[in-house]
């Protein structure tokens, strides 16, 4: 079921393949998959390790290149970008937010921030970005005194601070527990809801689903089905 | 193969850049080590050696004329185990188709049988027989520069008595492994030294039944003072010329002071090399060790003991020092058998050869190895004995703040990438500042070593601008009147002439004696002047001396201090006489008088012993042709022959010298910029990593790396350059001798080609370190916690 709630498509994917290795030890990590994304949308991939929802964020994030198939963001083909090109979609207009939130250590929570900001023409105000996931008076903190659940926030902040297009999470409660979980999902549901960013959340966390536009659930590399929710609940509603 | 053996194995593989930049510092240091001081040996033992199998004599006593009873004399003082007097004399050398001006000694072979004493080895050729008075032997730098061998013709022009010999053989002796007319200044291969018969000599220069050079053999080196004092009270009344020791003997002193430079260099520079490796090691073990927290809790879990898994980590030292040990061992023979050969080129020796001690490799493997186990013990015990548990945590974040330079500066700070450059910086500050160093060091080694071209050609300047402005040199056989100078003048092409009275003089002051040159010149001089220390004109106050301020240091002398003056002429009584002023000689240790003084001390009146020239250039070729014709002119140097030579010879050597060292501080340059950049890029994968998947092109985040290395080069180019400078300071320091003296001078363009050089080397490195930065594995790093 590919139904994007706006029309213009951020992604689409078409016979989208990945595999690692050579032909005597070939490891397929995604066949065959075809996916739409539309403008705004919310999406939860679960699916358990190994089924290929990582690899599938890489493709969309342009880290990693498809080994065959078609992957476009809007009008540009990813498939045919070559690294230069890569690392300029993911300037311009991919958010990410990783697992262990990988923040620069000698930066402040601000000046991570600006890290981001720094590199496109008009970003949002690097002390505006904090301030939409809750950190203002946090800002001249070192990552090292921060708690996690505020480390993964100013992530949040650093990723959606260059205004992207889309924002993709790979697993960004993984490291936490569930209070701060919840924090961090209900600003991820904020920025998603108040500036309009499509947002890809991968999770083996199936209780994080309901926040979810659709859900897609992937096994052995390929989708195994998608659903859109009738009804989305809050973050705070949340619970595993 | 155990299995720990095999992780070692593969961890030295897979460090194997930093492994192979420390163990090439490291290669260096031995090589400088083993290079100089096996040099060193070698030098010492073909000379002892040589002086052994060639029983070099320990006093030698020239004299005007002394009758041959006076052997027994001197046989008969306490500690003299054998005497042997010959005749000698300076001669001036005519070969056919040479037109330079040569000059040379010729010393009388015993009647009967070969020397006693400074015993000649044969190159070619055979002694002459008793028969042959017209055959003699000459010494192996001058034959082989002047292409004679036996068979060949030549002319002597001895006591003004000019006669044709046959070269029958080519010799070496241990009293001119060095022939040279005293001082290192001296060109060898234009100065010959000729051994013929004692009859013909007897009659040349009028010593039947006489000698006038005497050389002693005393077994106990305690006994040489009173000997030499013993000899000078016997040949006094014949005219001694003052007998002197080993230490005052031209080619010996030469050679020591060659042989102790070696020692220098041999402890100098090993020791700076020796500190970078250390602290590179220091780097690489302490981050290699860090990464391995999981590793030594596996161990720990598995049950190796500390001791095992300290001995693991150190065992990646080992590799490296033995690697750099042994590269450094087969560098230092090379080197070594290099610098002996540079050598052997001016010093001719009985034998041939290379002597490496196996001590020398030991004792560099030893303290590399040692200094290596302290200079990272400290990082290996921290990790090995962390209790399992604890390592198997991530290690606590450090609580990184502004720095210091930032908080001065206020709230508004530098961007973030500015930011996170000067906090890395500062991040580790010993760390940094030992970086800085080390890359200082490298500059440092370069300016160290190449200045010498610098100095020399300031000395040339000094010495054959200011000091000694004559074009041609003549020695007189004889002092003559004033009248000597008219006929000079007459000489073709001559524009100037001036004279001098130059003696050999014994200063005193207490128990401490020096013989020297002195050199009475006229108020007026032009062509040849004293200088003070800052090179100018020194006017000599009458009835006053000007010393060298080594020679000053080694009579404990001030100006306005007396000192006792006895000429080595004749037998004119001591004078005392007032220290004036100090010269800045760089060559010689000559002290300078007016001549009316060195007239005086002679007891004559006014007379000459050298002549300086200026001549039409266009006439020089003509009159160096005329001099071997005229009487009188014992020796004659043309000083545009000598100056090119002598450019000639220290260009070759600086060129050697400075490669070498060139290669070393691209050792030290490679190994710092290497080493810290890859720490610098381990320490930083996953930050870098992340800001790749943030948008940062490669470029962008290499900048990030490059600045660092780049503020390193910069803040070391200066800091460099000063220690360069002290370096050379310190080495002029340790090798100032009577005979040279070298000035402190250093161009821009020598600091300059010490930078470019530091730089090149910095940024090639940086290159290589930068190129990973394209293969970071993006979404590997972001898997990972840091």
């Amino acid at each position: 079921m590919n139904a994007p709630i706006s029309d213009d498509l951020v992604f689409e994917a078409r016979g989208l393949c990945k595999s690692y290795g050579d032909a005597a030890a070939r490891v397929d990590a995604l066949r065959n998959v075809d996916l739409s994304v539309g403008g705004g949308e919310f999406i939860v991939m679960l699916g358990p390790s190994g089924s290929g929802k990582s690899t599938l964020l890489n493709l969309l994030g342009g880290l990693d290149r498809p080994s065959a198939g078609m992957l476009r963001y809007r009008r540009t083909d990813l498939t045919q970008a070559d690294e230069a090109a890569l690392t300029l979609y993911r300037r311009h207009h991919v958010g990410f937010v990783f697992q262990f939130y990988n923040l620069i250590s000698s930066l402040t929570a601000l000046e991570n921030v600006q890290l981001a900001t720094d590199l496109v023409a008009a970003p949002l105000d690097a002390a505006a970005a904090l301030g939409l996931v809750g950190l203002s008076d946090r800002r001249d903190h070192f990552p090292a005194q921060l708690s996690g659940g505020e480390q993964q926030r100013v992530a949040i902040a650093r990723a959606i601070a260059k205004k992207p297009d889309c924002l993709l999470c790979d697993e960004p409660t993984g490291a936490l527990d569930v209070q701060t979980g919840r924090q961090v999902l209900e600003a991820l549901a904020r920025v998603n809801q108040d500036l309009g960013t499509t947002t890809i959340v991968i999770t083996h966390n199936a209780s994080i689903a309901g926040m979810a536009d659709r859900v897609i659930r992937l096994r052995d590399g390929h989708i195994d089905g998608i659903v859109a929710n009738e009804r989305k609940v809050s973050a705070l509603e949340l619970d595993w | 193969m155990k299995a720990l053996r095999r992780k070692l194995l593969r961890d030295a593989w897979r460090l194997r850049g930093q492994v192979l930049t420390i163990a090439a510092v490291i290669t260096c240091g031995v090589a400088a080590f083993t290079g100089a001081l096996s040099a060193h040996d070698s030098l010492l033992t073909l000379r002892e050696r040589h002086y052994e199998s060639g029983r070099f004599a320990q006093v030698f006593a020239p004299v005007r004329r002394a009758p041959q009873r006076l052997a027994d004399a001197l046989h008969a003082i306490d500690g003299v185990a054998d005497v042997e007097t010959t005749v000698a004399g300076r001669v001036v050398v005519s070969i056919p188709g040479e037109t330079e001006a040569l000059s040379g000694r010729v010393i009388a072979l015993p009647r009967h049988g070969p020397p006693r004493m400074n015993r000649l080895t044969l190159r070619a050729g055979a002694f002459p027989s008793r028969e042959d008075a017209y055959g003699l032997l000459v010494s192996e730098a001058f034959a082989s520069r002047h292409r004679l061998v036996p068979g060949s013709s030549l002319q002597l022009l001895m006591n003004g008595r000019r006669s044709d010999f046959t070269v029958r053989g080519v010799a070496v002796s241990p009293e001119f492994i060095f022939a040279a007319a005293g001082s290192a200044m001296a060109d060898e291969s234009r100065y010959g030294i000729f051994w013929a018969s004692r009859e013909l000599l007897d009659g040349v220069y009028d010593m039947g039944g006489a000698f006038n050079y005497a050389t002693l053999r005393v077994p106990l080196e305690n006994d040489i003072p009173a000997v030499i004092a013993a000899t000078d009270r016997l040949l006094a009344r014949f005219g001694g010329l003052g007998a002197y020791g080993r230490e005052d003997q031209a080619s010996h002193r030469v050679l020591q002071q060659e042989i102790d430079e070696q020692r220098i260099y041999g402890a100098l520079f090993p020791a700076i090399l020796l500190g970078v490796a250390l602290f590179l090691l220091n780097v690489m073990v302490s981050r290699h060790v860090a990464t391995e927290r999981l590793q030594v809790a596996t161990l720990k879990s598995l049950g190796y003991g500390t001791a095992r898994i300290g001995a693991h980590y150190f065992g990646l030292v080992l590799v490296i020092v033995v690697i750099g040990t042994l590269a450094g061992t087969g560098g230092g023979i090379y080197l070594g058998r290099l610098l002996t050969a540079l050598y052997t080129r001016y010093f001719h020796f009985a034998e041939a050869g290379y002597l490496l001690r196996w001590t020398l490799p030991a004792m560099a493997l030893l303290a590399t190895l040692l200094s290596a186990l302290l200079a990272t013990a400290a990082a290996i015990r921290v990790i090995v004995r962390l209790p399992a548990a604890e390592a198997l945590r991530p290690p606590v974040p450090t609580l990184r703040t502004r720095s210091l330079l930032e908080r001065l500066s206020g709230r508004r700070g530098p961007s973030p990438r500015v930011a996170m450059g000067l906090r890395d910086f500062t991040r580790w500050p010993l760390r940094a500042a030992l970086t800085v160093l080390g890359m200082a060091s490298a500059v440092a080694i370069l300016v160290g070593g190449s200045w010498w071209g610098d100095a020399f050609d300031a000395l040339m300047h000094v010495e054959f601008g200011l000091r000694e402005r004559a074009d041609v040199i003549l020695n007189l056989t004889e002092p003559r009147g004033p009248g000597v100078l008219h006929d000079a003048a007459r000489l073709p092409g001559v524009l100037q002439v001036e004279g001098s009275r130059d003696l050999g003089v014994e200063l005193r002051n207490g128990s401490r004696h020096l013989r020297t040159a002195l050199v009475g010149v006229d108020d007026d001089a032009r062509l040849h002047r004293a200088l003070d220390a800052r090179q100018q004109p020194l006017i000599l106050p009458p009835d006053s001396l000007a010393i060298t301020a080594i020679a000053a240091r080694r009579l404990d002398l001030a100006p306005g201090d007396l000192v006792w003056v006895q000429a080595l002429e004749g037998s004119q009584p001591t004078r005392a006489i007032r220290v004036g002023a100090i010269a800045g000689n760089f060559i010689g240790r000559a002290v300078y008088a007016p001549r009316r003084l060195a007239n005086a001390l002679a007891g004559e009146t006014r007379a000459y012993s050298t002549l300086r020239l200026t001549v039409a250039a266009d006439q020089r070729k003509a009159l160096l042709q005329a001099l071997p014709g005229l009487p009188g002119i014992a020796a004659n140097s043309d000083k545009a022959r000598l100056l090119a030579d002598f450019r000639g010879t220290t260009a070759r050597n600086l060129l050697v010298f400075t490669g070498i060292l060139s290669a070393f501080a691209a050792a030290i340059s490679i190994g710092i910029v290497f080493n810290s950049a890859r720490v610098a890029l381990a320490e930083r994968t996953w930050e870098f990593a992340t800001l790749r998947v943030l948008g940062l092109t490669r470029l962008e985040v290499s900048a990030l790396l490059l600045w660092q290395v780049g503020l390193q080069v910069l803040l070391a180019l200066p800091l460099g350059c000063l220690l360069g400078r002290g370096l050379a300071a310190l080495t002029a320091w340790l090798i100032a001798a009577d005979e040279l003296r070298i000035p402190l001078v250093i161009l821009p363009s020598t600091y300059a080609y010490a930078a470019a050089m530091t730089i090149a080397a910095a940024l090639g490195s940086a290159l290589v370190v930068r190129r990973r930065i394209d293969t970071l594995d993006l979404i590997a790093v972001l898997k990972t916690r840091d």
